[in-house]
Protein backbone atom coordinates (compact mmCIF):
# COMPACT_ATOMS: atom_id res chain seq x y z
CA UNK A 1 0.00 0.00 0.00
CA UNK A 2 1.18 3.55 -0.89
CA UNK A 3 1.39 6.24 1.69
CA UNK A 4 1.97 9.92 0.64
CA UNK A 5 3.90 11.86 3.91
CA UNK A 6 4.44 15.26 3.64
CA UNK A 7 7.94 16.16 5.15
CA UNK A 8 6.13 19.41 7.10
CA UNK A 9 3.19 17.49 8.37
CA UNK A 10 5.17 14.43 9.21
CA UNK A 11 4.36 14.00 13.08
CA UNK A 12 3.94 10.42 13.78
CA UNK A 13 6.37 9.43 10.63
CA UNK A 14 9.39 9.42 11.77
CA UNK A 15 10.45 6.20 12.23
CA UNK A 16 9.02 5.41 8.74
CA UNK A 17 11.09 8.33 7.23
CA UNK A 18 14.48 7.49 9.53
CA UNK A 19 13.57 4.01 7.87
CA UNK A 20 13.61 5.80 4.50
CA UNK A 21 16.64 7.90 5.01
CA UNK A 22 18.52 4.59 5.71
CA UNK A 23 17.71 2.68 2.77
CA UNK A 24 18.57 5.17 0.42
CA UNK A 25 22.11 4.91 2.11
CA UNK A 26 21.61 1.18 1.76
CA UNK A 27 21.18 1.63 -1.88
CA UNK A 28 22.47 4.83 -2.95
CA UNK A 29 25.70 5.04 -0.95
CA UNK A 30 26.53 1.14 -0.51
CA UNK A 31 24.61 -0.96 -3.16
CA UNK A 32 25.17 2.04 -6.13
CA UNK A 33 28.34 3.90 -5.10
CA UNK A 34 26.66 7.05 -5.73
CA UNK A 35 28.06 10.31 -4.66
CA UNK A 36 25.40 11.05 -1.89
CA UNK A 37 26.01 12.24 2.02
CA UNK A 38 25.71 9.81 4.70
CA UNK A 39 25.62 10.57 8.04
CA UNK A 40 24.63 8.15 11.10
CA UNK A 41 24.33 6.10 8.49
CA UNK A 42 21.44 8.07 7.02
CA UNK A 43 21.40 9.63 3.22
CA UNK A 44 19.87 13.05 3.99
CA UNK A 45 20.35 16.12 1.35
CA UNK A 46 19.51 19.74 1.37
CA UNK A 47 16.12 18.79 -1.06
CA UNK A 48 15.33 16.80 1.98
CA UNK A 49 14.99 20.78 4.14
CA UNK A 50 12.15 21.64 0.81
CA UNK A 51 9.33 20.18 2.53
CA UNK A 52 9.21 17.73 -0.18
CA UNK A 53 6.17 15.16 -0.43
CA UNK A 54 7.61 11.31 0.19
CA UNK A 55 6.01 8.42 -1.32
CA UNK A 56 6.30 4.96 0.93
CA UNK A 57 5.35 1.50 -0.04
CA UNK A 58 4.74 -0.17 3.39
CA UNK A 59 3.84 -3.68 3.54
CA UNK A 60 0.89 -5.18 5.30
CA UNK A 61 2.79 -6.24 8.20
CA UNK A 62 3.83 -2.21 8.66
CA UNK A 63 7.90 -2.60 7.27
CA UNK A 64 8.77 0.47 4.70
CA UNK A 65 9.53 -1.57 1.14
CA UNK A 66 10.83 1.24 -0.92
CA UNK A 67 10.20 5.00 -1.38
CA UNK A 68 10.63 7.91 -3.58
CA UNK A 69 10.25 11.70 -2.99
CA UNK A 70 8.66 14.51 -5.06
CA UNK A 71 9.17 18.04 -5.41
CA UNK A 72 7.22 20.61 -7.72
CA UNK A 73 9.64 21.95 -10.70
CA UNK A 74 8.48 25.41 -9.59
CA UNK A 75 10.63 25.86 -6.73
CA UNK A 76 14.15 24.36 -5.81
CA UNK A 77 14.54 21.17 -7.42
CA UNK A 78 17.70 18.33 -8.25
CA UNK A 79 17.15 18.68 -12.38
CA UNK A 80 17.27 22.61 -11.90
CA UNK A 81 19.73 23.41 -9.06
CA UNK A 82 22.45 19.86 -8.96
CA UNK A 83 22.06 18.59 -12.81
CA UNK A 84 22.07 21.82 -14.95
CA UNK A 85 24.46 20.22 -17.50
CA UNK A 86 21.78 17.40 -18.26
CA UNK A 87 19.47 20.12 -19.85
CA UNK A 88 21.64 21.26 -22.31
CA UNK A 89 19.99 23.45 -25.05
CA UNK A 90 16.67 21.68 -23.88
CA UNK A 91 16.13 24.55 -21.29
CA UNK A 92 15.16 24.69 -17.95
CA UNK A 93 11.96 21.83 -16.84
CA UNK A 94 9.89 24.34 -14.66
CA UNK A 95 6.00 23.62 -14.63
CA UNK A 96 3.25 23.79 -12.32
CA UNK A 97 2.30 20.12 -14.41
CA UNK A 98 5.74 18.82 -13.41
CA UNK A 99 6.83 17.08 -10.45
CA UNK A 100 10.41 15.91 -9.78
CA UNK A 101 10.68 12.96 -8.72
CA UNK A 102 14.20 11.77 -7.03
CA UNK A 103 15.61 8.80 -5.04
CA UNK A 104 13.15 5.62 -6.04
CA UNK A 105 14.34 3.15 -4.23
CA UNK A 106 13.20 -0.24 -3.43
CA UNK A 107 14.12 -2.63 -0.39
CA UNK A 108 15.15 -5.79 -2.27
CA UNK A 109 15.72 -7.98 0.20
CA UNK A 110 12.08 -7.57 1.97
CA UNK A 111 10.13 -7.21 -1.46
CA UNK A 112 9.69 -10.83 -2.70
CA UNK A 113 6.88 -10.43 -4.56
CA UNK A 114 7.09 -9.63 -8.73
CA UNK A 115 4.22 -8.60 -11.03
CA UNK A 116 3.26 -10.09 -14.10
CA UNK A 117 6.02 -8.12 -16.18
CA UNK A 118 8.71 -9.49 -13.33
CA UNK A 119 9.25 -6.82 -11.80
CA UNK A 120 9.16 -6.36 -8.01
CA UNK A 121 5.76 -5.74 -7.02
CA UNK A 122 7.16 -2.73 -4.76
CA UNK A 123 8.66 -1.25 -7.64
CA UNK A 124 5.08 -1.27 -9.99
CA UNK A 125 3.40 -0.68 -6.94
CA UNK A 126 5.58 2.95 -6.58
CA UNK A 127 5.35 3.54 -10.47
CA UNK A 128 1.49 3.57 -9.73
CA UNK A 129 1.13 5.51 -6.73
CA UNK A 130 3.42 8.20 -8.37
CA UNK A 131 1.31 8.34 -11.45
CA UNK A 132 -2.05 7.94 -8.99
CA UNK A 133 -1.21 11.27 -7.27
CA UNK A 134 -0.44 13.29 -10.45
CA UNK A 135 -3.96 12.44 -11.36
CA UNK A 136 -4.55 13.56 -7.95
CA UNK A 137 -2.62 16.66 -8.11
CA UNK A 138 -3.36 17.99 -11.84
CA UNK A 139 -0.14 17.20 -13.37
CA UNK A 140 0.69 16.56 -16.87
CA UNK A 141 4.05 14.84 -16.43
CA UNK A 142 6.81 13.81 -13.66
CA UNK A 143 10.39 14.16 -14.55
CA UNK A 144 13.57 12.36 -13.23
CA UNK A 145 17.28 12.05 -13.84
CA UNK A 146 18.19 8.15 -13.34
CA UNK A 147 20.92 5.76 -14.50
CA UNK A 148 20.44 3.02 -17.35
CA UNK A 149 19.44 0.23 -14.75
CA UNK A 150 16.77 2.35 -13.72
CA UNK A 151 15.97 3.29 -17.30
CA UNK A 152 15.98 -0.67 -18.08
CA UNK A 153 13.12 -0.72 -14.81
CA UNK A 154 10.88 1.79 -16.24
CA UNK A 155 10.85 0.30 -19.92
CA UNK A 156 9.42 -3.18 -18.87
CA UNK A 157 7.16 -0.99 -16.55
CA UNK A 158 6.35 0.36 -20.09
CA UNK A 159 5.98 4.16 -18.96
CA UNK A 160 6.55 5.87 -22.35
CA UNK A 161 9.80 8.25 -21.87
CA UNK A 162 10.64 11.10 -23.96
CA UNK A 163 14.50 11.32 -22.81
CA UNK A 164 15.28 15.77 -22.68
CA UNK A 165 18.62 17.26 -23.09
CA UNK A 166 22.00 15.41 -23.30
CA UNK A 167 22.77 11.91 -21.13
CA UNK A 168 25.74 12.86 -19.46
CA UNK A 169 28.46 10.50 -17.53
CA UNK A 170 28.35 12.08 -13.50
CA UNK A 171 30.73 10.29 -11.63
CA UNK A 172 30.81 6.71 -12.26
CA UNK A 173 27.04 6.92 -13.41
CA UNK A 174 25.28 7.18 -16.91
CA UNK A 175 22.89 9.62 -15.90
CA UNK A 176 19.31 10.62 -18.18
CA UNK A 177 17.02 13.06 -17.71
CA UNK A 178 13.29 11.85 -18.51
CA UNK A 179 10.12 13.31 -18.92
CA UNK A 180 7.15 10.83 -18.35
CA UNK A 181 4.19 11.94 -19.46
CA UNK A 182 0.54 11.47 -17.11
CA UNK A 183 -2.40 10.57 -19.12
CA UNK A 184 -4.85 7.46 -19.04
CA UNK A 185 -2.97 6.14 -22.11
CA UNK A 186 0.07 5.40 -20.00
CA UNK A 187 -2.02 4.64 -17.20
CA UNK A 188 -3.89 1.80 -18.06
CA UNK A 189 -0.04 0.40 -20.19
CA UNK A 190 0.87 0.43 -16.66
CA UNK A 191 -1.74 -1.54 -14.95
CA UNK A 192 -1.57 -3.99 -17.96
CA UNK A 193 1.85 -5.20 -17.80
CA UNK A 194 1.82 -5.12 -14.25
CA UNK A 195 -1.60 -6.54 -13.51
CA UNK A 196 -2.69 -3.98 -10.96
CA UNK A 197 -5.70 -2.64 -11.52
CA UNK A 198 -7.22 -1.30 -8.02
CA UNK A 199 -5.68 1.95 -6.74
CA UNK A 200 -2.70 1.39 -4.78
CA UNK A 201 -2.89 4.76 -2.47
CA UNK A 202 -3.66 4.24 1.10
CA UNK A 203 -7.39 6.26 1.77
CA UNK A 204 -6.46 8.86 4.02
CA UNK A 205 -4.24 10.63 1.17
CA UNK A 206 -5.88 13.88 2.51
CA UNK A 207 -6.88 15.04 -1.41
CA UNK A 208 -8.08 11.08 -1.65
CA UNK A 209 -11.97 12.76 -2.59
CA UNK A 210 -10.28 13.92 -5.60
CA UNK A 211 -9.77 10.66 -6.91
CA UNK A 212 -13.59 10.39 -7.58
CA UNK B 1 -18.36 21.83 -17.25
CA UNK B 2 -14.96 23.73 -18.46
CA UNK B 3 -13.07 26.82 -17.55
CA UNK B 4 -13.51 28.24 -20.83
CA UNK B 5 -11.10 31.28 -21.08
CA UNK B 6 -7.37 30.24 -22.47
CA UNK B 7 -4.47 30.06 -20.65
CA UNK B 8 -2.98 32.57 -23.30
CA UNK B 9 -5.93 34.71 -23.09
CA UNK B 10 -5.31 35.01 -19.53
CA UNK B 11 -1.79 35.41 -19.29
CA UNK B 12 -1.99 38.30 -21.64
CA UNK B 13 -4.97 39.65 -19.71
CA UNK B 14 -2.88 39.11 -16.24
CA UNK B 15 0.15 41.05 -18.01
CA UNK B 16 -1.35 43.91 -19.15
CA UNK B 17 -3.29 44.45 -15.87
CA UNK B 18 -2.22 46.07 -12.14
CA UNK B 19 -3.57 45.14 -8.75
CA UNK B 20 -7.33 45.41 -9.64
CA UNK B 21 -6.54 43.92 -13.16
CA UNK B 22 -5.53 40.76 -11.62
CA UNK B 23 -8.80 40.74 -9.29
CA UNK B 24 -10.67 41.27 -12.45
CA UNK B 25 -9.22 38.88 -14.49
CA UNK B 26 -9.59 36.07 -11.61
CA UNK B 27 -13.44 37.16 -11.16
CA UNK B 28 -13.69 36.87 -14.58
CA UNK B 29 -12.68 33.40 -15.03
CA UNK B 30 -14.69 32.58 -11.80
CA UNK B 31 -18.08 34.36 -13.44
CA UNK B 32 -18.04 32.41 -16.79
CA UNK B 33 -17.05 29.12 -15.01
CA UNK B 34 -19.94 28.77 -12.23
CA UNK B 35 -17.50 29.73 -9.61
CA UNK B 36 -18.76 31.93 -6.75
CA UNK B 37 -15.10 32.87 -4.65
CA UNK B 38 -11.75 32.84 -4.80
CA UNK B 39 -9.21 33.78 -2.61
CA UNK B 40 -5.47 33.74 -2.90
CA UNK B 41 -2.67 34.61 -0.28
CA UNK B 42 1.37 34.77 -0.77
CA UNK B 43 4.27 35.38 1.43
CA UNK B 44 7.91 36.01 0.54
CA UNK B 45 10.85 34.71 3.70
CA UNK B 46 12.26 38.06 2.13
CA UNK B 47 9.44 40.39 3.27
CA UNK B 48 9.98 42.73 6.40
CA UNK B 49 8.85 40.61 9.08
CA UNK B 50 6.18 42.97 9.81
CA UNK B 51 4.40 43.41 6.21
CA UNK B 52 1.49 41.42 5.90
CA UNK B 53 1.12 38.98 3.44
CA UNK B 54 -0.31 39.46 0.13
CA UNK B 55 -4.62 39.09 -0.20
CA UNK B 56 -6.37 39.40 -3.39
CA UNK B 57 -10.26 37.96 -2.71
CA UNK B 58 -13.86 38.56 -3.60
CA UNK B 59 -15.89 37.17 -0.48
CA UNK B 60 -18.56 39.48 1.11
CA UNK B 61 -17.59 41.67 3.46
CA UNK B 62 -19.84 40.15 5.51
CA UNK B 63 -17.67 37.19 5.68
CA UNK B 64 -14.78 39.38 5.82
CA UNK B 65 -15.65 40.90 9.01
CA UNK B 66 -16.68 38.03 10.34
CA UNK B 67 -13.23 36.85 9.75
CA UNK B 68 -10.85 39.27 11.24
CA UNK B 69 -13.63 39.97 14.27
CA UNK B 70 -13.29 35.93 14.94
CA UNK B 71 -9.37 36.69 14.32
CA UNK B 72 -9.96 33.25 12.20
CA UNK B 73 -6.33 33.68 10.79
CA UNK B 74 -5.15 32.06 14.14
CA UNK B 75 -7.37 28.60 12.50
CA UNK B 76 -7.93 28.86 9.09
CA UNK B 77 -6.94 25.47 7.85
CA UNK B 78 -6.34 26.60 3.98
CA UNK B 79 -3.86 28.78 5.93
CA UNK B 80 -2.54 26.86 7.86
CA UNK B 81 -2.23 23.65 5.64
CA UNK B 82 -1.85 25.23 2.30
CA UNK B 83 1.91 26.75 2.60
CA UNK B 84 2.92 23.40 4.21
CA UNK B 85 1.22 20.97 1.34
CA UNK B 86 2.08 20.19 -2.33
CA UNK B 87 -1.19 18.41 -3.13
CA UNK B 88 -4.10 19.99 -3.74
CA UNK B 89 -6.35 20.46 -0.51
CA UNK B 90 -10.22 19.62 -1.38
CA UNK B 91 -11.91 21.29 1.35
CA UNK B 92 -14.49 18.63 2.25
CA UNK B 93 -11.00 16.21 3.33
CA UNK B 94 -9.81 19.37 5.25
CA UNK B 95 -13.15 19.49 6.84
CA UNK B 96 -12.59 15.74 8.24
CA UNK B 97 -9.85 16.85 10.21
CA UNK B 98 -11.13 18.42 13.05
CA UNK B 99 -14.28 20.24 14.96
CA UNK B 100 -12.78 23.01 14.54
CA UNK B 101 -11.72 22.93 10.69
CA UNK B 102 -15.96 21.56 10.36
CA UNK B 103 -16.93 24.45 12.74
CA UNK B 104 -14.96 27.58 10.10
CA UNK B 105 -16.28 25.74 7.00
CA UNK B 106 -19.80 26.12 8.05
CA UNK B 107 -19.41 29.31 9.10
CA UNK B 108 -17.98 30.28 5.57
CA UNK B 109 -20.55 28.65 3.82
CA UNK B 110 -23.10 30.11 5.79
CA UNK B 111 -21.34 33.48 4.88
CA UNK B 112 -21.44 32.74 0.92
CA UNK B 113 -18.16 31.22 0.76
CA UNK B 114 -19.54 27.86 -0.78
CA UNK B 115 -20.33 24.46 0.22
CA UNK B 116 -17.17 23.39 -1.72
CA UNK B 117 -13.89 24.27 -2.79
CA UNK B 118 -10.10 23.94 -3.26
CA UNK B 119 -7.02 25.04 -2.72
CA UNK B 120 -4.07 24.95 -4.56
CA UNK B 121 -0.37 24.81 -2.87
CA UNK B 122 2.17 27.60 -5.37
CA UNK B 123 6.03 27.34 -4.79
CA UNK B 124 7.90 29.65 -6.15
CA UNK B 125 11.79 29.52 -6.94
CA UNK B 126 13.01 31.96 -4.66
CA UNK B 127 11.67 30.29 -1.40
CA UNK B 128 7.94 32.47 -2.26
CA UNK B 129 5.02 30.39 -1.53
CA UNK B 130 1.36 31.37 -2.46
CA UNK B 131 -2.04 29.53 -2.01
CA UNK B 132 -5.05 30.10 -4.71
CA UNK B 133 -8.58 28.90 -3.62
CA UNK B 134 -11.83 28.43 -5.35
CA UNK B 135 -14.91 27.80 -3.91
CA UNK B 136 -19.05 27.76 -4.84
CA UNK B 137 -22.55 26.59 -4.03
CA UNK B 138 -22.46 23.33 -6.06
CA UNK B 139 -23.70 19.44 -5.62
CA UNK B 140 -20.60 16.98 -4.63
CA UNK B 141 -20.65 14.74 -7.42
CA UNK B 142 -20.28 17.66 -9.84
CA UNK B 143 -17.90 19.73 -8.15
CA UNK B 144 -15.76 15.80 -8.42
CA UNK B 145 -16.62 16.24 -11.80
CA UNK B 146 -15.97 20.04 -12.07
CA UNK B 147 -12.09 19.47 -10.43
CA UNK B 148 -11.04 16.38 -13.12
CA UNK B 149 -11.72 18.24 -15.67
CA UNK B 150 -9.88 21.49 -14.75
CA UNK B 151 -7.66 20.93 -12.23
CA UNK B 152 -4.30 21.05 -14.02
CA UNK B 153 -5.94 24.29 -16.09
CA UNK B 154 -6.56 25.78 -12.28
CA UNK B 155 -2.92 24.87 -11.53
CA UNK B 156 -1.64 27.07 -14.45
CA UNK B 157 -4.11 30.08 -13.85
CA UNK B 158 -2.52 29.89 -9.60
CA UNK B 159 0.88 29.35 -11.35
CA UNK B 160 0.49 32.23 -13.59
CA UNK B 161 -1.18 34.93 -10.70
CA UNK B 162 1.56 33.87 -8.54
CA UNK B 163 4.59 35.12 -10.71
CA UNK B 164 2.65 37.81 -11.78
CA UNK B 165 1.77 39.26 -8.24
CA UNK B 166 5.89 38.53 -7.09
CA UNK B 167 7.19 39.73 -10.03
CA UNK B 168 5.51 43.43 -9.09
CA UNK B 169 5.17 43.10 -5.31
CA UNK B 170 7.92 41.44 -3.94
CA UNK B 171 11.76 41.72 -3.51
CA UNK B 172 13.28 38.61 -5.20
CA UNK B 173 16.27 36.91 -5.07
CA UNK B 174 18.64 38.69 -7.62
CA UNK B 175 17.86 42.10 -4.66
CA UNK B 176 20.06 39.90 -2.27
CA UNK B 177 24.02 39.76 -2.84
CA UNK B 178 24.90 38.03 0.20
CA UNK B 179 29.03 37.87 0.54
CA UNK B 180 30.94 35.08 1.01
CA UNK B 181 31.83 35.76 4.90
CA UNK B 182 28.34 36.45 5.43
CA UNK B 183 27.16 33.02 3.96
CA UNK B 184 29.59 31.21 5.97
CA UNK B 185 29.10 32.95 9.07
CA UNK B 186 25.16 32.20 9.00
CA UNK B 187 26.07 28.56 8.03
CA UNK B 188 27.80 27.80 11.32
CA UNK B 189 25.15 29.99 13.19
CA UNK B 190 22.61 27.68 11.55
CA UNK B 191 24.91 24.72 13.34
CA UNK B 192 24.65 26.14 16.00
CA UNK B 193 27.97 27.26 16.61
CA UNK B 194 28.41 29.95 18.91
CA UNK B 195 30.31 33.30 17.67
CA UNK B 196 33.21 32.84 19.59
CA UNK B 197 33.11 29.49 17.68
CA UNK B 198 32.32 30.90 14.69
CA UNK B 199 35.56 33.11 15.12
CA UNK B 200 37.82 30.28 16.17
CA UNK B 201 36.84 28.23 12.94
CA UNK B 202 36.80 30.67 10.54
CA UNK B 203 40.13 32.42 12.12
CA UNK B 204 38.40 36.00 12.88
CA UNK B 205 37.69 37.75 15.40
CA UNK B 206 34.18 37.84 17.56
CA UNK B 207 34.10 41.43 16.61
CA UNK B 208 34.38 40.60 13.00
CA UNK B 209 31.70 37.63 13.00
CA UNK B 210 29.16 40.42 14.63
CA UNK B 211 29.61 42.84 11.71
CA UNK B 212 29.22 39.68 9.05
CA UNK B 213 26.25 39.01 11.31
CA UNK B 214 24.84 42.09 11.40
CA UNK B 215 25.57 43.29 7.96
CA UNK B 216 23.73 39.74 7.10
CA UNK B 217 20.50 40.33 8.91
CA UNK B 218 20.24 43.60 7.40
CA UNK B 219 20.56 42.46 3.97
CA UNK B 220 18.02 39.94 4.65
CA UNK B 221 15.78 42.13 6.04
CA UNK B 222 15.48 40.09 9.93
CA UNK B 223 14.40 40.97 13.21
CA UNK B 224 17.72 39.21 14.93
CA UNK B 225 20.53 36.55 14.38
CA UNK B 226 18.04 33.48 14.46
CA UNK B 227 15.64 34.82 12.10
CA UNK B 228 18.44 36.20 9.78
CA UNK B 229 19.54 32.12 9.82
CA UNK B 230 15.93 31.24 8.98
CA UNK B 231 15.33 33.47 6.19
CA UNK B 232 18.61 32.12 4.75
CA UNK B 233 17.82 28.41 4.94
CA UNK B 234 14.30 29.18 3.47
CA UNK B 235 15.65 30.97 0.40
CA UNK B 236 18.08 27.91 0.22
CA UNK B 237 21.20 30.44 0.57
CA UNK B 238 22.56 27.90 3.47
CA UNK B 239 21.47 24.55 3.86
CA UNK B 240 22.46 23.52 7.77
CA UNK B 241 23.44 19.71 7.49
CA UNK B 242 22.96 18.85 11.14
CA UNK B 243 19.81 16.78 11.57
CA UNK B 244 17.56 16.07 14.21
CA UNK B 245 14.72 13.69 14.70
Amino acid sequence: MIYIVQKDQSDGWEKYLREMHALRSAIFSDRLGWEVKVRDGLEIDEFDNQNPLYVLSIGDDGQLLGSLRLLPTTGPNMLEDVFPVLLGDHGSVRSPLIWEASRFCVATHRSKEFSRNMLSHVTSELLIGLFEIGKLAGLSAVVGVHDANFKRILQRAGWREEIIGTPTRIGKVKAFAGLFPIDDVELQKLRDNSGIYQSVLNSNVHASRLAA
Amino acid sequence: MQIRRSLEVILREFEEGNETGEVSVIQKICDESNLKHFSYVAVSPLAAQNSKPHILHNYSPEWERCYWENNFLEIDPVLKLGFKSLMPLDWRSVRQISATNNDFFNQANELGVGNVGITIPIRGPNGDKGILSFSTHEKESYWDMYLKENLPHINLIAYHLHRIVQQTNMPSMADIKMGRRELEVLQWLARGKSKQDVADILGISVHTVKTYTESARFRLNALNTTHAVSKAISLSLIHPTHWSY
